[in-house]
């Protein structure tokens, strides 16, 4: 009769767990020398008892130390020990995404828009990365981009927004008044250019009602930036 | 051979380990002490068969006894206190066995306790018996060392590597299969 042979396994563990299993298992084995075979198999307990450990198994563990670091708080859990650590890396990844959001919408902020002191920050950065001799243009390009926008507040006779445009006039144009001098040669036509095209805007700005004389201060430093920039490309010009 | 067995045995000289390990919940450092030094023979011998060496060992044990002191408050008392913690040595020894790059039987032999001169032969079957438990795969070499080594039931042996007592019965049986292979040249003499 065809039947699932027993195993050692099986009948160790009737014998620890119920003895009447286990005899009874001994006295089916008796009649099938497959499963006569499996209960006669002996286990290699004896011949694995050959493996001695070296000496130092038998010395106690250091349970002080270990206790130690138990109850030490630079030890508590990995988790709770990097927890610091994971929210500032979290902190940071948050602002990093903020501000890869942030910065492109900024680009285009009015002073009306709550980016737009973002776009002040960004047009920093972009200047101090900017090569000494490559910032001038850079100037012009940001001191008429400011002038545009204070030009839109006073269409819609938006006098803070005006007021706060024009204060990115006065840094940008200052700061070429003072750089326009260091500025390439092969540059100097086209910041002259961009100083006309801002220029141009000037006496629509003058006449607006939002305007505090602003208009007028600007276009004096223009006039200097421009001066400046003539007369450095006559010198150049003129060898 | 020491067994596990043999460190319980030792209760009856104080109190139990289950007793211990409550005080040890309620922060009693002393207790923490008696009950490691109890369990130390226990913890190195499970972790030295498993393939470690001496200082990872150690490293294992003193894990495992931060761990059982972390733990204690937690221990709800469905198995012995020492199967608990071999079944902590146990795994805190798999997961370093497993970061590591070596493989144990690169280990050197170790020398046995009494190894006089004459006994060349018996170091070899010693190295030869420890060389074939560490071919065996990490889940096989853990029945075998808690089952043949420490004299778990197959009950203990199954709460203390929380897998089904079938599972345990069919690993040894796989287990000892690849030990008779191994050792079939070997005798007991």
């Amino acid at each position: 009769m065809f039947h699932r042979h027993l195993t050692a396994e099986a009948f160790e563990r009737a014998l620890e767990e119920n003895p009447g299993v286990a005899a009874d298992m001994r006295r089916r084995a008796a009649r099938c020398q497959g499963c006569d075979a499996s209960l006669a198999l002996v286990t290699p307990a004896s011949l694995l008892a050959q493996w001695q450990l070296p000496p130092a198994a038998n010395q106690p563990l250091d349970w002080h130390s270990a206790l130690a670091s138990a109850i030490a708080p630079a030890n508590i859990p990995m988790s709770s020990r990097h927890r610091p650590r994971r929210l500032l890396l979290a902190t940071t990844a948050l602002v990093l995404l903020l501000m890869a959001l942030a910065v492109p919408a900024a680009a285009s902020s009015g002073p009306d828009s709550l980016l737009f002191p973002v776009r002040g920050a960004t047009d920093d950065l972009r200047w101090r990365a900017t090569a000494r001799s490559d910032q001038p243009r850079l100037e012009a390009d940001l001191a008429a981009a400011y002038l545009w926008e204070a030009r839109v507040s006073a269409s819609r006779r938006d006098r803070a927004g005006y007021r706060a445009a024009m204060e990115r006039v006065f840094i940008w144009s200052d700061r070429l008044k003072t750089d326009v001098s260091n500025s390439a040669p092969a540059d100097r036509s086209q910041i002259r250019a961009t100083v006309t095209a801002g220029k141009s805007l000037l006496p629509a700005l003058g006449a607006s009602e939002v305007d505090e004389h602003q208009a007028g201060q600007v276009e004096s430093v223009l006039n200097n930036v421009q001066g400046q920039a003539e007369q450095d490309g006559e010198h150049s010009g003129g060898g | 051979m020491g067994s596990i067995q043999e460190a319980a045995e030792q209760t009856a000289e104080g109190p139990s380990d289950a007793e211990l390990l409550s005080r040890v919940a309620q922060g009693d450092g002393a207790a923490f002490g008696v009950l490691a030094e109890r369990l130390s023979p226990v913890l190195k011998r499970v972790l030295f068969r498993l393939g470690l060496d001496p200082g990872e060992v150690e490293d294992a044990g003193q894990e495992t006894l931060v761990r059982l002191w972390r733990g204690s408050a937690g221990f709800k008392g469905g198995s012995s206190v020492s199967t608990w913690a071999c079944r902590i040595a146990i795994n805190q020894g798999i997961s370093l066995l497993r970061n590591s790059k070596r493989k144990p039987a690169e280990l050197p032999p170790e020398l046995s306790v009494e190894s006089p001169e004459g006994e060349s032969a018996r170091r070899e079957q010693a190295a030869a018996v420890r060389a074939a438990v560490l071919e065996l795969s990490l889940p096989l070499r853990s029945v075998v060392v808690l089952r043949e080594f420490e004299g778990l039931s197959y009950r203990e042996t199954a709460e203390a590597l929380e897998i089904p007592i079938g599972t345990v019965m069919s690993r040894l049986h796989d287990a000892r299969a690849r030990l008779r292979r191994s050792l079939g040249s070997l005798t007991t003499e």
